[in-house]
């Protein structure tokens, strides 16, 4: 089935959100949300760096061989994270984001989101469609780090991107701003986006093989069995090769 | 090789050239604005350590100076010294710029932190205000007991090391010895602790050492003295001890010289060992080999310096391999070296005696 471009795009939002329904991309996502402007850096920068590998990747995906797809995913997505890094330091209203960042920017070279997309959509589509499915995946992870940020800060901080809220000062809860909280509005919002996508006629996740996988239908592969046939056909293939 | 061996050789080697030529390029137009920025803020700052001083927009020229230090300005009208020190050593191995005002008395005037790349350090500073603040008015004295409640002792302890770089580049402090006490004093002790004052005693430095910095070791026998001394990861109290090993790689005993903690700081995590403790674990290392030694108990009570007494303790046990290695392998391989160059010279005179005979 030919999807259109408008799906593409905005299948990342929330039916294939890759936080809340893929589960990919749980560290930054824990770790960045215990403010707005933390969250709002590493959307951007991810969604700059999801999109151009995306493109570049599906560019490349004809001339790139299978065996050493996952260095060159790498290395283009590394090249595209130090872009960001650079442009970062040198444009001086983003320093203080890119402070803030510390560690969790160049680990988005290891985002499973970013190689995630790249394996199981751009090195299979075009160009075009690559680029909207980078977009709309960045967005849906800043979405999910904006929802995330906004209720930890807010309700944990009683401020809202470092401007504090002055009624909320006496009730704000605490731990909502630390790790156990991270967890647990994770697991909130997951509810949350489950109970939409249910609403809204989205196939409830039966399991957690191939076939419960909200990307199956990309992958291509709609049960395990099929999956299993591929790892048994590749191996015969490799021990073909070796004799 | 085929095709299909070299074709993802290639590929890879193209897009890592053309990724190369691109973070080349967006590096050349980055870098001058980075540098650029970062020298501002350098500026900025010295504004900050030293309001009313003045200062030429160069800085001066450095000679010899520590990797920590990388640019001075002095004050023209002799207020003191602004250093600006850049320290890699942190808990994460990331950057942190400094930038230090020192008065003429070598006192701290003013610090700030220009540059912080870990993530770690604001959050963790931020109860304590600015935290350049706190060493305002320390000389180099006073730094390594100097408190601030700073919990990342890695990176508190680069920026002290930073700091006291800065006192002596300037003459105001001795550099800091290898080992805090003289070779003679320290010879005095291992034979002391070696049960006999007339034995002939040979020094090995241990300069890879992470721990144990000298062994003591009498010819011919195989039983050593380590001496071991190290930092604690909180704060800076020092420890300093021999350990004698028997020829079998075993602790025979174990000798306290130096005991030194900072009062114990529960609110910061810092809980140093009791002095009961130590005993109770240097008591506990005695007939432990290298392999024994591991399952001391370290959990109980001020672990991490515990943790630290014990690898310094298995250290000094892994130092035999090395004072009591055999020459022999030594001895062989030269043997071999010189029969395989002997060897090839004669084949190259008699080949070159045939080539002239024909």
């Amino acid at each position: 089935m030919k999807k259109s471009k408008l799906f593409i795009f905005l299948k990342g939002l929330i039916m294939e959100n890759p936080v809340l329904v893929l589960v990919l991309g749980t560290c930054p996502t824990l770790a960045q949300t215990t403010s707005v402007i933390n969250a709002l850096g590493m959307g951007i920068a991810a969604t700059f760096v999801l999109a151009c590998s995306n493109i570049v990747i599906s560019a490349l995906r004809k001339v790139i061989p299978d065996a050493v797809r996952i260095p060159c995913y790498i290395v283009i997505i590394a090249t595209f994270v130090t872009v960001v890094q650079l442009v970062m330091q040198a444009i001086p209203f983003l320093v203080p984001v890119y402070d803030l960042m510390g560690v969790f920017l160049p680990l988005i070279v290891v985002n499973c989101i970013i190689l995630g997309r790249a394996e199981m959509f751009a090195r299979k589509n075009g160009v075009v469609d690559s680029a909207l499915d980078g977009l709309g995946m960045g967005c849906g992870f800043l979405l999910a780090l904006l929802a995330m940020s906004t209720i930890r800060e807010v309700l944990g901080k009683a401020s809202f991107a470092g401007f504090e809220i002055p009624f909320l000062v006496e009730y704000k809860i605490p731990i909502l701003a630390q790790a156990p909280g991270g967890f647990l509005v994770f697991g909130i919002l997951i509810a949350v986006v489950n109970k939409i996508g249910v609403k809204k006629g989205a196939e409830k996740r039966k399991d957690f093989s191939c076939e419960g996988c909200p990307s199956a239908a990309i992958c291509g592969k709609t049960s395990c069995s099929e999956l299993q046939e591929l790892t048994e056909d590749i191996a015969e293939n490799v021990k073909e090769e070796n004799a | 090789m085929t095709k299909k061996n070299i074709m993802p050789v290639v590929v890879l080697v193209v897009i890592c050239i053309v990724v190369a030529a691109i973070l080349g390029i967006v590096n050349m137009i980055t870098a001058p604005i980075i540098a650029e920025k970062n020298n501002e803020a350098i500026k900025e700052s010295l504004g900050k350590v030293m309001p009313d001083g003045e200062f030429d927009p160069e800085p001066d020229p450095l000679r010899n100076a520590p990797e920590t230090i990388s640019q001075i300005f002095t004050e023209k009208n002799g207020k003191g010294t602004v250093v600006v020190l850049l320290t890699k050593k942190g808990y994460t191995g990331k950057n942190i710029g400094l930038t230090v005002a020192i008065d003429t008395e070598g006192k701290i005037t003013g610090m700030v932190i220009t540059q912080n790349d870990e993530s770690i350090v604001p959050e963790e500073l931020k109860p304590y205000g600015n935290y350049g603040d706190l060493y305002v008015g320390a000389g180099a004295s006073d730094i390594a007991t100097l408190e601030t409640g700073a919990t990342v002792s890695y990176t508190e302890s680069a920026i002290k090391n930073a700091v006291t770089d800065a006192f002596v580049y300037l003459g105001f402090a001795q550099p800091k010895p290898e080992i805090p006490r003289s070779e003679e004093e320290l010879l005095s002790l291992a034979k002391d602790f070696y049960g006999d004052g007339s034995a002939k005693l040979k020094t090995v430095k241990m300069s890879d050492g992470k721990y144990v910095k000298r062994v003591y070791k009498e010819s011919g026998s195989k039983s050593y003295i380590a001496y071991a001394f190290i930092y604690s990861r909180y704060g800076t109290p020092e420890f300093e001890f021999l350990i004698h090993v028997n020829e079998d790689g075993t602790v025979k005993n174990v000798k306290k010289i130096l005991w030194k903690v900072s009062d114990p700081k529960p609110e910061w995590g810092y809980i140093p060992p009791t002095e009961e403790r130590v005993d109770e674990l240097f008591n506990s290392f005695i007939s432990k080999d290298s392999e024994t030694i591991l399952s001391v108990d370290v959990k109980t009570g001020a672990t991490n310096t515990s943790e630290r007494l014990r690898d310094a303790a298995a250290e000094a046990i892994e130092c035999g391999a090395i004072v009591n290695a055999s020459k022999a392998p030594r001895v062989i391989g030269i043997v071999l070296l010189s029969f395989a160059l002997v060897g090839t010279v004669a084949v190259v005179v008699f080949k070159k005696r045939r080539w002239s005979v024909k």
